[in-house]
C-alpha cells in the first residue's frame, strides 16, 4: 500500500514538472502582439513597467484572452459598447486595437453612455483607442494628458498605409447634412478601406451618392457599423438625415488610404 | 494494483503532461508566427489637419469636423 502511494506521488510530481516546464517555456518567449489578427491599433509606451497581475482587474470576467508573463490580451467594452481588444506588456506598452476583421470605423467614439448628445468636436476629441489608454491610465494612476501625444497608429492590415481620415457629420432636428468627398488621384496612391459608422438617436438614413447604404427606425440610441468603397477623382457625397426632432444622427467615416510620397 | 499497471499509469501521467506542453507550445506557436517584439515601438505626434489630405466641399452646415492620424509603421517590423 505503501508502495503504491510512493508512486501515486511520483506520478503527480512527474506530471506537474513536465506543466511547470512547459509554463516557463511560454513564458520566456518575450512580449509578443499578435501582428496577423490585429487592425487598426494605437500604441503607447506607458511607464517603463507595468504589473500585469493589478491589470487583470481592468479585463471583465471571461474577456482574458491570453495570459503570459510578459503580456495581457483581452477585450473591453468602450463608451459606444463596442469590444476593443487590449493589449498591455509588463515592459509598459499599452496597445488597443482592432482586429482586421472588423471596420476602422469603430473607432469613432459617439460616446453612447454619455447622457449629451453628441457634437462633430467631441466625435473627434477622443477615439475609442484613446479611450482605453486613458482608462488603462485611470487604472494603474497615471495622467493621461501626459501620455495622449505619445500615442501613436497603425494599421497592422494594411501595412503600406500612410493614413487614417476621420470625418464626422451630424444632423440635429429635424433635417439632414451631407458633404462632399473628393480623393485627388494625384495626391492619393491606393484608399485601402472606406468604412463607416453611423450613429441614430432616433430614425435616420445614410446615403452615398444618392443610394441608401443604412438606415435605422428602431427610435432609440444605436450605432452601426459598415464599409463602403469610395474611389478617387469622384465626388462623392455623404448624406445623413435626422428625423426626430430634439434627437440628433451622425456619420463618421474613416478612411484608411497610401499617400503619394 | 500490480507493477504492470502502475506502468501504465505513468504512461497516462506522461501522455496527459506530453500534451499540456504540446498545448502550450502550440499556443506559443501560433502568437510568435504571428508576432512582432513591441520593446521598441515609437512614433510621433497624431494629428493633421484633414483640408491637407482630403479637398472636401460644399459642406452644408457646420456640423462637420474631421481629422487625420499618420499611420506609423513600428521601426522594427521589416
Amino acid at each position: 500500500m505503501e508502495e503504491y502511494k510512493r508512486m501515486g506521488i511520483l506520478v503527480l510530481a512527474v506530471a506537474f514538472l513536465c506543466l511547470f516546464m512547459a509554463g516557463n517555456a511560454s513564458a520566456t518567449d518575450g512580449t509578443t502582439f499578435p501582428v496577423d489578427e490585429a487592425g487598426i491599433a494605437a500604441y503607447v509606451k506607458v511607464n517603463e513597467s507595468i504589473d500585469l497581475v493589478y491589470m487583470l482587474d481592468i479585463y471583465p470576467d471571461g474577456h482574458l484572452e491570453a495570459l503570459n508573463a510578459t503580456y495581457l490580451i483581452g477585450t473591453i467594452q468602450n463608451a459606444d459598447g463596442v469590444w476593443t481588444h487590449l493589449y498591455v506588456g509588463r515592459d509598459g506598452w499599452v496597445i488597443p486595437y482592432y482586429l482586421k476583421t472588423e471596420p476602422a470605423s469603430y473607432i469613432v467614439r459617439w460616446n453612447k453612455s454619455s447622457p449629451y448628445y453628441p457634437t462633430p468636436e467631441n466625435v473627434t476629441a477622443m477615439n475609442t483607442l484613446e479611450e482605453i489608454i486613458s482608462r488603462v491610465c485611470a487604472h494603474i494612476g497615471i495622467n493621461y494628458e501626459t501620455i495622449k501625444p505619445e500615442i501613436k497608429y497603425y494599421d497592422f492590415e494594411y501595412p503600406n498605409a500612410t493614413n487614417m481620415t476621420a470625418i464626422v457629420d451630424i444632423a440635429q432636428g429635424v433635417g439632414s447634412d451631407t458633404f462632399e468627398l473628393w480623393i485627388p488621384p494625384e495626391s492619393f496612391v491606393d484608399v485601402k478601406e472606406s468604412s463607416w459608422s453611423h450613429y441614430t438617436d432616433y430614425y435616420s438614413y445614410l446615403y452615398l451618392d444618392g443610394t441608401v447604404i443604412n438606415y435605422n427606425d428602431r427610435h432609440a440610441e444605436r450605432i452601426e457599423y459598415g464599409y463602403s468603397s469610395v474611389s478617387s477623382d469622384y465626388l462623392h457625397q455623404i448624406l445623413v438625415t435626422n428625423r426626430g426632432g430634439s434627437q440628433s444622427s451622425g456619420v463618421g467615416w474613416v478612411l484608411i488610404y497610401t499617400k503619394k510620397p | 494494483m500490480s507493477k504492470k499497471n502502475l506502468i501504465w499509469l505513468l504512461i497516462i501521467a506522461f501522455g496527459i503532461a506530453l500534451c499540456g506542453i504540446f498545448y502550450q507550445y502550440q499556443l506559443q506557436g501560433t502568437m510568435s508566427n504571428s508576432s512582432m517584439t513591441v520593446t521598441e515601438i515609437a512614433g510621433i505626434n497624431n494629428t493633421a489637419s484633414a483640408s491637407e489630405e482630403l479637398n472636401e466641399t460644399n459642406n452644408t452646415a457646420t456640423n462637420q469636423s474631421a481629422l487625420t492620424i499618420p499611420l506609423e509603421k513600428p521601426p522594427f517590423i521589416e
